[in-house]
């Protein structure tokens, strides 16, 4: 018997950049297969070819044997292909029943047969052992329960492939469990299952096969047997050569901020560090795990519901971005297109917006000369690639426009600058001239809380690590005591198998 | 500022050449047209519409709206006709006129940021509660009761030449806005909130205090607007300026103002006001009724919107 589906050196390229190339992936009935890797490995975007979004540049994918073609959501669908989501997208103000047959309503003389979609809702329900008033409407329930109609939704259509992308991140212990039991049930009904997670622990448990990936390609594809944590992990990073980080050592000096018993955003808890002139505390965790959302409540965005800040041996409660930048805290968010930048406005409006009040002279007239003197130093500090302050940002290049939001955010002359994955998506060159700004500015005494997914750019640049999970800090390590696994350990939750020595290259 | 700066200077060469065209076209309807005293009628009778379309532009381009400034002219009218009654003194009553005006844009603005509403749902309740405030205070009654030097005002030029007094009001606040609009940091922070209101926030702005004085801003000038407005007519009545947010939108939206906010300029403004202005006149000279008049600037409102949601589409389609 053929496998269910099989891809065969798909590759994918967007612009220049090859996210996938010639991967291989097996789907069996009846087996879960898990796929592994880090941010960046070109995990989603398998899954969006699966899904019918993309298609592949190269390479085939096979149903049964046979290469077929999708071009879209409802090919996918009618090749038996379900995904369900983290977040599921469901229509909240539609029931239940409404929405596992949501385009495919039964029928009945025109009309929708609405006992007919009942009763056949309330069977698929059963089936997955779930105890759910079909009637209900959508926004009355979790997370886990929309998942359950989705999943739902896939055995309407009798998928025979069900894609799960990550959908345990935003469920809780018990939650999973009951998601790992419903899925055993498909699994024993005969479909092929591809799980997508970043927690190890889950990838042992749960799977049958493991394939991982690594910048786009395939790595090891064995059965879980034949893993440990650290294996995972050590396929997921591979040896790579290690990237160029301008590290200057800086002199540190006394404490700036300090955070106590920090809680809020909905589930980061109880959250302590302080960060010292001139040293640079990362931030590593994976999304979701609360280190932007302790940007956001130390710059005003997001109120902490419990918990001190203290600058300058004061306690202090920022209750807007601009309580925030008078007590010298700049965030370079990650958002950089909607939370950064205001793209149709030249560089010279974009780098002067948090600093108009000081621009100003009477009757809050612009003194321009000043405005297009600050804009220029700092665009030249920055090395922004441009025709002049007066480009619109917008059509800067990504790694030019993260260097216009550094200006920006630099230009208040903030204490302590917060850098929300400040060399995410740009290119290698700017990137390198972005961390070597970074590590300019501590060496100049600035304090620096520098977010980032990549564990190697923050081992690079960082003097000391955070690592969150679930909201908490996980792990601290110092410079010096860096080690990769271990903090993608303390990220994803993987116990260490107390056995297994952290194997080195040999 | 180059994109907004170049679209203007595009949509601007644009709207001169339909003014020119529209001046000649005139020309031709009626040899009356190109006279001192027509001129003077064209300008003084858009002069309320350009009052209340300069603190529009600065509604729109934040990316809100404000339907109910006809509604808040007519309030003030009927407020400054009911003082009259009570034999007030006409400055008085202007200044009745103005806080009444400020209240309501105050009203409006506290509604749509404190509660996080849409203006364009606020504002037409709010047109429509303020139209029936005037309606219940003046009932079916017209007031005219104005001294001469008020209806001047209106109607009088500078020197009996073709420049109406009020265009010169109009003027002085057209200047005052473009410097708030064009040079100073809270322009600059209204162009960021109608470009992105969530940066604008990230980058310490003070958005709903902002939108707040926006509105507040439309309130007072409609006010304004009231005054020059029961001059021309010589009387105030409760449905006074009735449906006077069409011509408004309409010529802030001609005027190269994206409706979807963050882009425009007041000179643009002020162009799309005087080919409006100048269509109405020579329709008008042309026999149509105001009735007819009203299609024609429904029209030019959908057809300036059509053409920018057009040239949009197109340069989408450039782009791909």
């Amino acid at each position: 018997m053929p496998p269910v589906v099989e891809l065969h050196g798909v590759t994918k390229r967007f612009g220049a950049i090859e996210v996938l190339g010639g991967v291989d992936l097996t789907l069996d009935a009846g087996r879960v297969h898990a796929l592994a890797g880090e941010n960046g490995a070109g995990k989603s975007t398998l899954v969006k070819m699966l899904g019918g979004i993309h298609q592949p540049d190269a390479g085939q994918i096979l149903k049964d044997g046979v290469p077929i073609k999708m071009l879209g959501a409802a090919d996918s669908q009618r090749q038996g292909i379900a995904v369900v989501h983290q977040h599921p997208a469901l229509f909240p103000d539609l029931s239940v029943a409404e929405n596992v047959f949501i385009g495919r309503q039964p029928r009945r003389m025109g009309r929708i047969d609405w006992p007919g979609m009942i009763s056949r809702a309330n069977e698929l329900l059963l089936r997955l052992g779930v105890a759910l008033d079909v009637l209900t409407p959508v926004k009355a329930l979790g997370v886990a329960e929309r998942q359950a109609i989705e999943i739902a939704r896939a055995l309407s259509i009798n998928a025979r492939v069900l894609v799960l992308d990550e959908p345990t991140s935003a469920l809780s212990r018990r939650e999973v469990d009951r998601l790992f039991e419903l899925v055993g049930r498909l699994k024993v009904e005969g479909v092929a299952i591809l799980f997508i997670t970043h927690f190890i622990d889950e990838i042992l448990g749960f799977s049958d096969d493991v394939t991982v990936l690594r910048s786009g390609r395939h790595v090891i594809t064995a059965p879980v047997e034949e893993f440990t944590p650290e294996l995972i992990v050590r396929a997921m990073i591979g040896t790579r050569l290690e990237a160029f980080f301008p590290k200057q050592q800086a002199k540190i000096g006394a404490p700036v901020i300090g955070v106590r018993g920090l809680s809020g955003a909905g589930f980061v808890e109880d959250v302590n560090f302080e960060v010292c002139a001139g040293e640079i505390l990362g931030f590593f965790g994976l999304v979701g795990a609360g280190r932007s959302e302790v940007a956001s409540m130390l710059f005003g965005i997001v109120r902490p519901d419990e918990g001190e800040i203290e600058i300058a041996g004061a306690s202090v409660r920022p209750h807007s971005p601009r309580d925030a930048m008078r007590l010298g805290i700049s965030l370079v968010p990650e958002d950089r297109h909607n939370q950064g930048l205001v793209l149709p406005f030249t560089n010279r409006a974009n780098e002067t917006l948090p600093v108009l009040r000081r621009l100003c002279g009477h009757f809050g007239l612009m003194r321009r000369d000043e405005e297009k003197k600050i804009a220029t130093d700092y665009s030249a500090r920055m090395r922004v690639v441009a025709t002049g302050i007066e480009q619109v940002t917008g059509t800067l290049s990504g790694g030019n426009q993260q260097k216009v939001l550094l200006a920006k955010w630099l230009i208040p002359g903030p204490r302590l600058l917060i850098l929300d994955q400040p060399t995410r998506g740009i290119d290698v060159g700017a990137k390198s001239e972005i961390h070597r700004v970074i590590s300019q500015l501590a060496t100049e005494g600035l304090s620096i809380i520098m977010i980032s997914d990549d564990a190697e750019e923050l081992m690079g640049m960082a003097d000391r690590i955070l690592v969150f999970r679930n909201g908490r800090i996980a792990m601290e390590s110092r410079r010096g005591a860096f080690d990769r696994e271990a903090l993608l350990l303390a990220a994803a939750h993987a116990p260490r198998s107390s056995d297994a020595q952290p194997p080195r290259a040999a | 500022m180059s994109f907004p700066l170049r679209l203007f200077v595009r949509w601007e060469t644009f709207l001169l050449l339909v003014l020119c065209a529209t001046l000649i076209l005139g020309t031709h309807v009626s040899r009356y047209f190109a006279t001192s005293s027509n001129i003077s009628i064209a300008l003084a009778s858009i002069t309320p519409v350009a009052i209340v379309a300069l603190p529009m532009t600065l509604v729109i381009v934040t990316g809100e709206i404000d339907i109910s400034v006809g509604s808040i002219v007519g309030l003030c009218a009927t407020s400054m006709a009911v003082c009259l009654e009570h034999k007030f003194s006409v400055e008085l009553a202007m200044v009745v006129g103005l806080l009444v005006g400020t209240l309501a844009g105050l009203v409006n603005g506290l509604i749509i940021v404190g509660f996080g509403l849409p203006s364009l749902v606020v504002t037409i309740g709010t047109l429509a509660l303020y139209r029936g405030i005037a309606q219940i205070m003046l009932k079916e009654r017209g007031v005219s009761s104005f001294p001469d030097w008020y209806q001047s005002l209106g109607f009088g030029t500078i020197g009996n030449g073709p420049v109406p007094w009020s265009s010169l009001l109009f003027l002085a606040l057209f200047g005052a806005f473009a410097i708030f609009l064009h040079v100073t940091r809270w322009g600059r922070a209204i162009y960021a909130i109608g470009n992105n209101r969530e940066a604008a926030r990230y980058s310490g702005i003070d958005v709903r205090r902002t939108i707040l004085g926006v509105f507040v801003a439309s309130g007072a000038v409609s006010a304004v607007a009231a005054i020059v407005l029961t001059a021309y007519l010589a009387s105030a009545r409760s449905d006074t300026a009735m449906g006077l947010e069409l011509p408004v939108i309409t010529a802030v939206v001609l005027g190269g103002v994206n409706i979807f906010g963050g882009s425009g300029t007041l000179p643009g403004v002020l162009i799309g006001l005087l080919v409006l202005a100048f269509v109405q006149n020579a329709f008008g000279l042309a026999g149509m009724t105001p009735e007819e008049q009203e299609i024609v600037t429904g029209s030019v409102l959908v057809m300036t919107l059509a053409i920018f949601g057009l040239s949009g589409a197109v340069r989408r389609l450039w782009r791909r």
